[in-house]
């Protein structure tokens, strides 16, 4: 083939990938925390003031990392979407083309093989491709992040490869800004990344070949991480989750058999792309006879699996280490398999087949994402049709996603998660979301049951009941306002707050929230309490008959025994939120949370 | 020798993916669902299934890529 055509190919091909990723961008659904971004733009002008507004109160009061901003331009408009998103996902590839080759790919159909084969790696190893690339807050979180990183160390790779590397003043403010935006992308990858660039930065020193821009990207790493690490929404998350243990006490709740479960669901999760290259290596091992491979390959597949490796033990010391934070760790190992890879494309026999056999599998891929978002993003718009139509105070039975569980491809049905309740009473202003499919982790929610003198049956259920944590934090009447006096024929006389779908009690008590007349309130409070025992939720005001003490927490609930006003959580299995429930003869209480 | 068992071994590897479910391991025992503001935690206590189909593509591509380069090469050499 010409190098004419070999270009115009590569091209071909870099268009076709380009325009599914801009597909998927038009078939975007709202799902889980897309929504949280729906209410801020509804509430909010786009713009760098709304945008800076938003990243002010998520460093103070949510999620700080950086991802959470790129969420929200994406959300705020959809020209920059349709801009920006695929062209992110597109640089992915030679981001890692040239972490792993320290070259840019040129546009050769050798090089265009090669891109092939990592493009298909990357969605062979990482966990839940469809939903890693395609569902927003993932993509810009895990993915947008560790693009970010790549692109920051891309200079340096490329500087290290070359003798006398240019000193590009222009550079360092731009590695200045890039260094702290890696550092605010993720809390698993930076202290890699921190390493590496150390390293980086070491050998070009060590080599004479140091340059102002390389200690600008250090110097922005290095405060961009700790800034991330430390900053105050981190308390406030996931109930303080980031917070409430060292690492050192994560390490030891976890202790070496957890640790081995991370470093196992690693290589579980990447076993198609391992089996692929093993493929390679097994069908390159008998046609030829492996001569010692070059050393400087080793010393870079080593590097790199080890960067991929470390990535997976910060894991180690993470609150959380579910799939969706190995993407940067499958990314890294694909990239030290590249290197092979491309040493046994020296025998073209075994190029040709594994080039054939990437095509098919991207092919998959495709149709697979294409297929996936058209489905999903029907259902999506029906229910966001459903749901505006739907009367205020009313109780919406909406159809169920099929398949409502996760998979490989997509999300599944976001409202089988408490993201319901969110969106029925702050989005559509309906007491309730119901699913028409039998639910199989049902959202328990409060109801309300009120007493009228003369009796009376009220026609519209309460929109918008506050949480058993919004009534520690504020009294009822902030909540409902004017809707506690009934109406002028009937008084209201008793309002009590139910959760009974919480808790599933042996001896089917109610479980109250709150129980109000005008003259008292029934709310028994407990928060969250640490000492050098352990963890408890502390009970301020215990009913007055208490017989038995429950904690609920991660899809079970045990019986439990009160210490005083103590009452203890288990966190050998999982990790919170827990709630405490104190039960009477007659009815349970929930008693605090932690 | 050595050749038979790196093919035994590709052939134990990819027999070892075969449940139907991903399991959740200890990895994902310690991990947090959300508290309203950030639930897609929940969504990542969710196993998910295996694509069966693309387990099944993939260890067949593997098995040509395997025994693809070994046949072709054969075959030219009869040619030779």
């Amino acid at each position: 083939m010409t190098s004419r055509a070999q270009s115009r190919t590569f091209v071909a091909a870099a268009l076709a990938l380009w325009l599914l990723f801009v597909i998927q961008v038009l078939q975007s659904s709202l799902l889980l925390d897309d929504w949280y971004e729906l209410r801020y733009w509804r509430d909010h002008a786009f713009g760098p003031t709304a945008l800076w507004q938003f990243w002010r109160f998520n460093y103070f009061h949510y999620n700080p990392r950086i991802g959470e901003v790129f969420l929200a331009v994406i959300h705020g408009s959809r020209a920059l979407d349709l801009l920006v998103t695929p062209l992110v996902q597109l640089a992915l590839l030679p981001l890692v083309f040239v972490i792993a080759f320290a070259r840019w790919p040129r546009r050769t159909l050798r090089d265009l093989e090669l891109l092939l084969v990592i493009q298909v790696l990357i969605w062979l190893v990482i966990p839940i491709p469809g939903i890693m690339y395609f569902y927003r807050p993932f993509a810009t979180n895990y993915l947008w992040g560790f693009a970010v990183t790549l692109a920051l160390f891309v200079p340096y790779r490329l500087a290290l490869a070359t003798d006398s590397p240019k000193p590009r003043a222009w550079l360092v403010p731009i590695m200045l800004v890039l260094g702290w935006m890696a550092g605010m992308c993720n809390e698993h990858t930076g202290p890699t990344a921190m390493v590496a660039i150390a390293a980086f930065t070491l050998a070009a020193w060590r080599g004479h070949r140091l340059r102002a821009w390389m200690i600008g990207g250090v110097v922005g790493l290095y405060i961009g991480y700790p800034m991330l690490f430390f900053a105050p929404g981190q308390s406030v998350r996931y109930a303080g989750l980031a917070t409430r243990d060292t690492p050192v006490k994560l390490l030891e709740i976890r202790g070496l058999t957890g640790c081995f479960g991370i470093v196992g669901d690693f290589l579980y999760e990447s076993r198609l792309g391992i089996l692929l290259v093993a493929a390679t290596a097994v069908g390159y091992a008998l046609v030829h006879r492996f001569s010692r491979a070059p050393r400087g390959l080793v010393v870079e597949t080593a590097t790199l699996f080890a960067a991929s490796i470390a990535i997976v033990v910060t894991l180690f010391m993470s609150p959380t280490a579910t799939d969706r934070v190995l993407f940067a760790s499958g990314v890294l190992l694909v990239a030290a398999c590249a290197p092979w890879m491309r040493f046994m494309f020296a025998s073209e026999v075994v190029r040709r087949f594994v080039v054939g056999a990437c095509i098919v599998a991207c092919g998959y891929h495709f149709v697979r994402f294409i297929q996936t978002s058209a489905v999903v993003v029907d259902e999506n718009a029906d229910r966001v049709a459903l749901l505006a139509a739907a009367q205020a105070g009313s109780v919406v039975v909406l159809p169920s996603y099929d398949p409502a569980r996760r998979t490989r491809w997509q999300l599944g049905d976001d409202f089988h998660y408490d993201v319901r309740n969110y969106v029925a009473g702050e989005l559509y202003d309906v007491a309730r979301i119901d699913l028409d499919a039998r639910d199989p982790t049902p959202a328990p929610h409060i109801t309300a049951v009120r007493s009228y003198d003369p009796p009376f049956a009220p026609h519209h259920a309460l929109a918008r009941l506050p949480t058993y944590r919004e009534l520690l934090a504020a009294p009822l009447p902030v909540w409902l306002g004017g809707r506690l006096a009934g109406d002028r024929d009937h008084a209201l006389t008793e309002l009590v707050l139910r959760e009974d779908e919480l808790f599933d009690d042996p001896q089917h008590r109610p479980l109250y929230v709150l129980d109000w007349t005008p003259d008292h309130v029934k709310l028994v409070e407990g928060r969250p309490y640490a000492d050098e025992r352990g963890h408890f939720i502390r009970v301020r005001n215990p009913p007055a008959n208490v017989e038995s003490a429950y904690v609920v927490g991660c899809k079970w609930f045990h019986s439990v025994e009160l210490a005083g006003d103590l009452i203890p959580i288990d966190e050998r299995y999982c990790r919170g939120p827990f709630t405490a429930i104190l039960c009477e003869p007659e009815r349970c209480w929930v008693s605090g949370w932690f | 020798m050595m050749r038979a068992s790196l093919l035994l071994a590709l052939v134990v590897f990819a027999a070892c993916g075969g449940s139907a479910d991903n399991p959740i391991g200890d990895a994902q025992q310690v991990d947090a669902p959300g508290d309203g503001a950030g639930s897609a935690s929940m969504a990542a206590l969710d196993p998910h299934p295996h694509d069966n189909k693309l387990e099944l593509l993939v260890a067949g591509l593997s098995v040509v890529v395997v025994l693809g380069p070994l046949h072709g090469a054969r075959k030219r050499r009869d040619s030779v």
